[in-house]
């Protein structure tokens, strides 16, 4: 049997103790390799005052007593000394919690949905954008925070993650900068379905990162990922540097390329990797990295992931004042076509049916975008640039918020959230 | 222990040395001697005074404070150099020949009040002219502090507004600032207070971490003011009590008034002077209190300047502004900084500079301080919006 601890499921504790409310554990993680167990060991670390992740459930098949979500974790481990009698690599551990709610009862306090176009002002007409927010499907007793009658949710569409079904949730009407306070509770079990998750590469395996310290090993070139269930990124090459972008299309990821470049130059392969934000909400990844030729300054790409988005909203900047080109290219070049609605004016742009289930999107909030559609400049030399980078998928884009002007104004809407636990 | 620093107000530091502290050394910081009303000066770190000027100390200062108080063999203490203007009690170099201008800009206020104690520094004009008859015995200001407090009322009502008034700032370098808010300390924040994150973004604003705590009162709550000069002429603003969201025990709209007398007959309108403290008490005064623990906060964040701050949760939020901050859009709150209560922390250099007569000296305190570990605390606000709906857009109620 298993306990689960946050994104962890490891063997059964040796003991357990609880009193109602502190919960405390201790036993033994093995895995394959020394590397792998190490890698469960920073995870488990990194839930100790996670400022992202305030609480994690903790879910043990033994005995759903202790059921529930958990905060002030206590954590402490040993080294990995060595190879087992029976060949696994062991680490010992103790952790001792608070039970915060048997139940996941939130209060996601949202601000937002005006995106600022470069040009110093907001996509500022209602027409053009569309806040929304992904919550898992199965939550119950949504709030939007403003509608006053009893109903539910404004559910724009529901999109199938790799981790369970989240539901898309609209603001439905409205006319400017706003903050909500959105409310729902879901299952222990939901807590993690289509969450956005920052993974780091340990062999061939992909192990969760929880909290924002970035193990060693993974601040180099590859061997990081984020995710949403919906879409995620990674690094491909030890060149140039290229988001490897892939795309969840109900079954199968797909998968392609963008390049970016500053200055003229192909952006160079990522020096560092730091993680801003790492919450089941929203996460923010900061890559450094230069223009690879001609200039060695440093040059930043922030990427935030919503839960419940089919794009990554990056921002590129330099250093203060240092005003350059910026520009992208879709890799690999395809037969495309600019869109012709949906905030072209703005430099939104999308390539068209390249095959079927692979239709990618960027699109740029900025009114300085020029450009064929696989190869796009900043036209204005610029401190800082916005993008979007993701998908739409043909068979969906008849549907309900799937459609690329759809997503175009989802993109242009966007929304600070950050949830908390409630008692009812 | 530790340097208190507040908008246009003497401040406070206190600063304890250890028991290992040379005798010899002490002996010399006695208030008895030479040192007393020297200059206490903080430094972001510890430098060799061999290599410094005693001037170029000034210039590298984050805090310098005035020598004055000494509680045993180890506890030293005083104001802010802002003291210089006038102290606590109201003490100085009082100005005590009149200062009349039938009609003088902000600047040539500034340059007649400023002490022997302070130097020039930067005075940028608001529009007015304020015609005055300033003197020492006027009750309204009869220290130059509470004069540049006049002439800056003034000129706000005049040339400046609620939201960017005239202030004046005495700096760690012992010069006397003046102007509006924002030609003073600038408009845009270098420094964003978040409960989420820190570093540095782009390297042209700093982040910091702290814990954040609202303080809502009433207590200054005003929906109507009268004022009468020092000849009895009465004026009011408004005619009628302004409209509130409040109610009495009579289940009738409150009604709050503000008496302001012995206003100086040299003002130019007193229908100005009541309609000024009209918007500045018709409102729910907030403050926002941030808990930090960055290394010597003065060196990053000046008192008086603007700064973000960004809590939704908490309600700190201003649909108004749209920063990328963190890879994120997010719209903080502008406030300004009220004042900074910063631990002497260890890593910080700690000098004396005083004149004994005939020359200038430095003492190096840095080796025997007992310095402290605590958080920096922050207060920000008050907010100057006057109570309204948009409370609902803007600070601390969503």
């Amino acid at each position: 049997m298993t306990i689960q601890i946050g994104r962890l499921t490891i063997n059964n504790p040796a003991t357990v103790g609880f009193d109602g409310r502190q919960l405390t554990l201790s036993g033994w993680m093995s895995g394959p390799s020394r590397q792998v167990v190490s890698a469960y060991r920073d995870t488990l670390l990194g839930y100790q005052a996670d400022p992202d992740e305030e609480a994690i459930p903790i879910v043990w098949a033994d005995d759903s007593l202790v059921d529930g979500m958990y905060r002030s974790l206590m954590v402490r481990v040993t080294p990995v000394v060595g190879v087992s009698e029976k060949g696994t690599f062991d680490v010992q551990y103790e952790l001792s919690a608070e039970l915060a709610s048997r139940q996941v009862a939130l209060e996601a306090v949202t601000v937002g949905g005006f995106r600022p176009n470069g040009a110093g002002t907001s996509f500022d007409t209602p027409a053009e954008v569309a806040p929304l927010v992904g919550v898992p499907a199965d939550v119950v007793d949504y709030y939007d925070g403003v509608t006053t009658s009893i109903g539910g949710p404004f559910i724009t569409t529901t999109r199938a993650s790799d981790t369970g079904s989240v539901a898309i949730v609209g603001w439905g009407s409205h006319t400017a900068v706003a903050r909500r306070t959105v409310s729902y509770a879901m299952p222990l079990a939901s807590w993690y379905k289509a969450s956005c998750l920052v993974e780091r590469l340990v062999g061939s395996t992909w192990v969760p990162v929880a909290g924002r310290r970035v193990a060693s090993g993974s601040s180099a070139s590859l061997g990081w990922r984020i995710g949403n269930g919906l879409i995620r990124l990674s690094e491909t090459t030890t060149t140039d540097m290229t988001f490897k972008v892939e795309a969840y299309d109900g079954s199968t990821w797909k998968s392609t390329e963008f390049e970016f470049a500053a200055a003229g130059f192909p952006l160079s392969q990522l020096n560092t990797v730091t993680i801003r934000r790492n919450s089941p909400e929203c996460v923010v990844v900061r890559f450094s990295t230069f223009p690879n030729g001609g200039y060695d300054f440093p040059t930043y790409i922030d990427v935030k992931l919503s839960r419940g988005a089919r794009f990554a909203e990056l921002h590129l900047f330099s250093q203060p004042g240092q005003a350059i080109t910026w520009g992208m290219e879709w890799n690999p070049d395809a037969a495309v076509t600019t869109l012709s609605s949906g905030g072209n004016s703005y430099g939104g742009r999308a390539t068209t049916a390249v095959s079927s289930m692979r239709n990618y999107l960027f699109s740029a909030a900025d009114v300085n975008v020029s450009g064929s559609v696989s190869n796009i400049d900043v036209v204005g030399s610029q401190t800082d640039w916005s993008v979007a980078i993701g998908q739409q998928i043909d068979s969906l884009s008849a549907s309900t918020g799937e459609s690329f002007t759809e997503l175009f104004q989802q993109y242009l809407a966007p929304l600070a959230i950050r949830q908390k636990l409630i008692i009812r | 222990m530790s340097l208190q620093r507040t908008v246009m107000a003497p401040g406070r530091w206190t600063v304890n040395l250890t028991t290992e502290t040379p005798n010899t050394l002490t002996d010399k910081l006695s208030l008895v001697t030479a040192a007393g009303f020297g200059s206490m000066v903080f430094l972001p770190a510890w430098l060799d005074p061999i290599d410094i000027d005693p001037d170029g100390l000034l210039d590298l200062s984050v805090y310098t404070g005035i020598y004055r108080s000494q509680e045993g063999r180890l506890q030293l203490s005083g104001p802010h150099a802002t003291a210089w203007l006038a102290d606590e009690d109201g003490k100085g170099n009082l100005l005590e020949a009149p200062l009349f201008s039938v009609g003088s800009p902000l600047s040539n206020w500034v340059s007649g009040l400023t002490p022997p104690t302070l130097t020039a520094g930067t005075v940028t004009d608001p529009s007015g002219s304020l015609g005055w008859n300033y003197s020492w015995a006027n009750d309204k200001a009869s220290n130059p502090r509470e004069a540049l407090n006049a002439v800056c009322d003034w000129f706000t009502a005049v040339g400046g507004s609620t939201a960017d008034p005239v202030e004046w700032e005495v700096t760690d370098g012992l010069k006397l600032n003046a102007g509006k808010v924002s030609a003073v300390y600038g408009s845009t924040p270098s420094v964003i207070l978040t409960a989420f994150g820190d570093g540095r973004e782009n390297r042209a604003l700093y982040g910091v971490t702290c814990d954040m705590s609202l303080h809502d009162d009433l207590e200054d709550y005003t929906n109507r003011v009268l004022v009468a000069d020092t000849s009895g002429t009465l004026d009011d603003y408004p005619s009628t009590y302004s409209s509130t969201p409040y109610y009495g025990p009579d289940a009738a709209s409150l009604k709050m008034t503000r008496k302001i007398s012995g206003i100086d007959t040299g003002w130019s309108s007193l229908a100005d002077v009541a309609k000024g403290q009209h918007a500045r008490f018709n409102q729910i005064r907030q403050q926002l209190t941030a808990s930090v623990s960055d290394f010597c906060l003065l060196d990053k964040l000046r008192v008086g300047s603007f700064v973000w701050a960004w809590d939704p949760v908490n309600g700190i939020y201003d649909t108004a502004n749209t920063l990328q901050y963190s890879g994120e859009l997010i719209w903080p709150l502008k406030l300004r900084v009220k004042e900074v209560d910063q631990p002497v922390q260890q890593g910080m250099g700690v000098y004396l500079r005083h004149y004994t007569g005939t020359e200038w000296r430095v003492i190096d305190l840095t080796s025997w301080v007992e310095y402290e570990t605590g958080p920096t605390q922050v207060t920000v606000g008050e907010l100057t919006q006057p109570l309204r709906v948009a409370m609902q857009t803007r600070g601390i109620r969503g």
